[in-house]
Order: structure tokens, then C-alpha cells, then sequence
């Protein structure tokens, strides 16, 4: 009997030395928060063609950004962010193999459908900054200047403007 | 033979109770705006994005460092966000004199001995993937870190 205690006396005795040394002697934890926020993606429309209406051969004509026929695009992206406006623009207009320059490239954007207090700008390929609205929407309006010729060949002529809109 | 499994577990309770670590989350795990599509990555060393804890032990003891890491975070809509992490998203950074930093797996327990500072930092980064139709709005969830003291 005594025997049998001794040799159960010494594995309790080793398993408890093991126990103090394998286990952790206390163990403690703490939690922190992790965050992001997911923006929405940005849409675009083509909401209004520039038209520069009827021209005459060696008259230039201008659409203001304010005018009724200026171009407009609409975008919907996050509530008060900053963006990139990117323009993809033509140098000339075209009528078959004809073409029709462009003089000069002006542009505006805004909160509202409006160009009233509106931000302007000059459209180029070179990024411009603008800020959409609070009710995220923002508003670009481009207008520009076509050189026609004095023997400006008599047609329709056309060409593609092209915007890309960014976060940064 | 009762009289001595006594001593020995009372040694081994006095033995517990003077060995405690401290450990406080100090920083939340900020990954910013984040645009559809588009995978951002906050390394552990970015002193103001990475999670960072606080955790306290005597020189010349030794912890285990665990983390406890969401795989998402979610709207409160319940909406999920992708979160990963990588064999270097966590660092052990030494607080004070010549102090360095020492990235590892957060998906792996880290054993990390106290030799020169009782005071370390350690820090948790990942990346976030948002799909190119993540919904829009706030996403968080809890990263926990365990300390078990060794010595």
C-alpha cells in the first residue's frame, strides 16, 4: 500500500511539474477595432451632346458652358469626395475625309445641374480636380470653339468626347 | 503523499499568480476609403493605419502572441468585406532604445522572449478586397490578441 502511494505520489508530482512548465502560468487578451470604408462606384452618363449648330465657312464659333448646347456629363459617385476629371478630346470635328478644328476647350462642374457658380476649368488629358456634391452628384459641363475654314467644306461634322472620372 | 500534491499545487498557484503580462489594444485597424475593385494593403509598420497593441512583460520572460482574426468585416446590414492577411502582416516592434521590428504571421501563435525591453508593440496589418460591386458604406470587425505567458 505504501508502495502504491509512493509511485502515485510521484506521477502526480511529475505531472504537476509538467503542467507548471508546458502551461502558460496566466494568459491575458485585448481587442482592438478594424475599419474600412467601401466608396460607391462612380457612374457616368453622357447627359447632353455639344452642338455647335450651323456654321459658316471663316466664322469661329463658340458654345459657352453655359449655353443650352454645351456638352454635359453626369456622374454620381461618394458624397463629398475629391475626383479626377480626365478628358479624351478631338483636335478636329469630322465630315467624311474632312475635318473642322477645334479652337479651345472649356469646361465647368458643379454640385447641381446648374452652371451657375459653377467651378471652371480647361478639359484635357492632364487630370483636373473637382468635389462631388453632398448628395453625390456632380455635374460637368464642356463647351469649345470651332475654327471653320473660308472654304470649309459644307456638312456634318462630328467627333467623340470622351471623360473618365477617378477617386484619388 | 496528499500533504506533498498540496505543496506542489500550491506552489504551482503562487508560480501563476506572479507571472502577468498587460496587454491593451491602443489602435484600431484603419484601412481607409476604399474604392470598389481595388485590393488596399496596410503593412504592420504604418504607424498610423496598423493595429497596434500594447503588451508589458518582465526581461527575460517569454509569451505566446495570438491572434484571433476576422476573415470579413461586415455592415451593419450584415454586408461582408474580405479581409486577408499575409506571413507579414504582424510585427513585434521593441519599445525604447535601439528598437526594432519583427514582422510574422498573424495566423500563427508567435513565441517572443523579453530581452532588452519589458515594453513591446505589436502591430497587425491586411488587406482588404472589395469587389468590383462592394456595397458602399462602413465595415469593421474585432481582432483580439491573446498573451500567455510562458515565463
Amino acid at each position: 500500500m505504501s508502495n502504491f502511494h509512493a509511485v502515485t505520489g510521484r506521477r502526480l508530482a511529475a505531472l504537476i511539474a509538467l503542467a507548471i512548465v508546458a502551461a502558460p502560468l496566466s494568459a491575458q487578451s485585448a481587442s482592438i477595432t478594424a475599419t474600412a470604408t467601401v466608396f460607391r462606384p462612380i457612374t457616368i452618363s453622357g447627359a447632353r451632346n455639344l452642338d455647335f449648330a450651323n456654321v459658316f465657312p471663316g466664322v469661329n464659333k463658340s458654345v459657352a458652358v453655359s449655353a443650352a448646347t454645351s456638352g454635359r456629363f453626369d456622374i454620381v459617385a461618394e458624397a463629398s469626395q475629391a475626383v479626377s476629371l480626365t478628358f479624351a478630346l478631338p483636335t478636329t470635328l469630322a465630315s467624311g475625309v474632312n475635318s473642322l478644328a477645334i479652337g479651345s476647350w472649356n469646361g465647368c462642374w458643379n454640385a447641381t445641374n446648374s452652371t451657375t457658380g459653377c467651378t471652371t476649368f480647361t478639359p484635357s488629358a492632364s487630370a483636373s480636380n473637382a468635389t462631388v456634391g453632398g448628395a453625390t452628384n456632380l455635374y460637368v459641363f464642356v463647351g469649345a470653339t470651332v475654327l471653320p475654314t473660308a472654304a470649309q467644306v459644307a456638312g456634318a461634322y462630328t467627333g467623340t468626347v470622351s471623360l473618365t472620372v477617378a477617386y484619388f | 503523499m496528499s500533504s506533498l500534491v498540496a505543496v506542489l499545487i500550491a506552489l504551482a498557484g503562487t508560480a501563476r499568480g506572479a507571472a502577468q503580462a498587460t496587454v491593451q489594444g491602443q489602435q484600431g485597424l484603419t484601412f481607409g476609403f476604399n474604392i470598389p475593385g481595388v485590393n488596399r494593403t496596410i503593412a504592420p509598420t504604418d504607424a498610423v493605419n496598423a493595429g497596434r497593441f500594447y503588451v508589458g512583460h518582465r526581461v527575460g520572460g517569454q509569451v505566446r502572441l495570438t491572434f484571433t482574426l476576422p476573415s470579413t468585416l461586415s455592415k451593419s446590414n450584415g454586408t461582408t468585406l474580405k479581409v486577408t492577411y499575409s506571413s507579414t502582416s504582424a510585427a513585434i516592434q521593441t519599445i525604447g532604445a535601439g528598437s526594432t521590428t519583427t514582422t510574422f504571421n498573424p495566423g500563427s501563435s508567435k513565441t517572443y522572449s523579453y530581452t532588452t525591453s519589458p515594453d513591446i508593440y505589436v502591430k497587425i496589418g491586411g488587406t482588404v478586397q472589395p469587389k468590383s460591386n462592394q456595397q458602399s458604406g462602413i465595415y469593421t470587425g474585432t481582432i483580439t490578441l491573446t498573451v500567455a505567458v510562458l515565463q
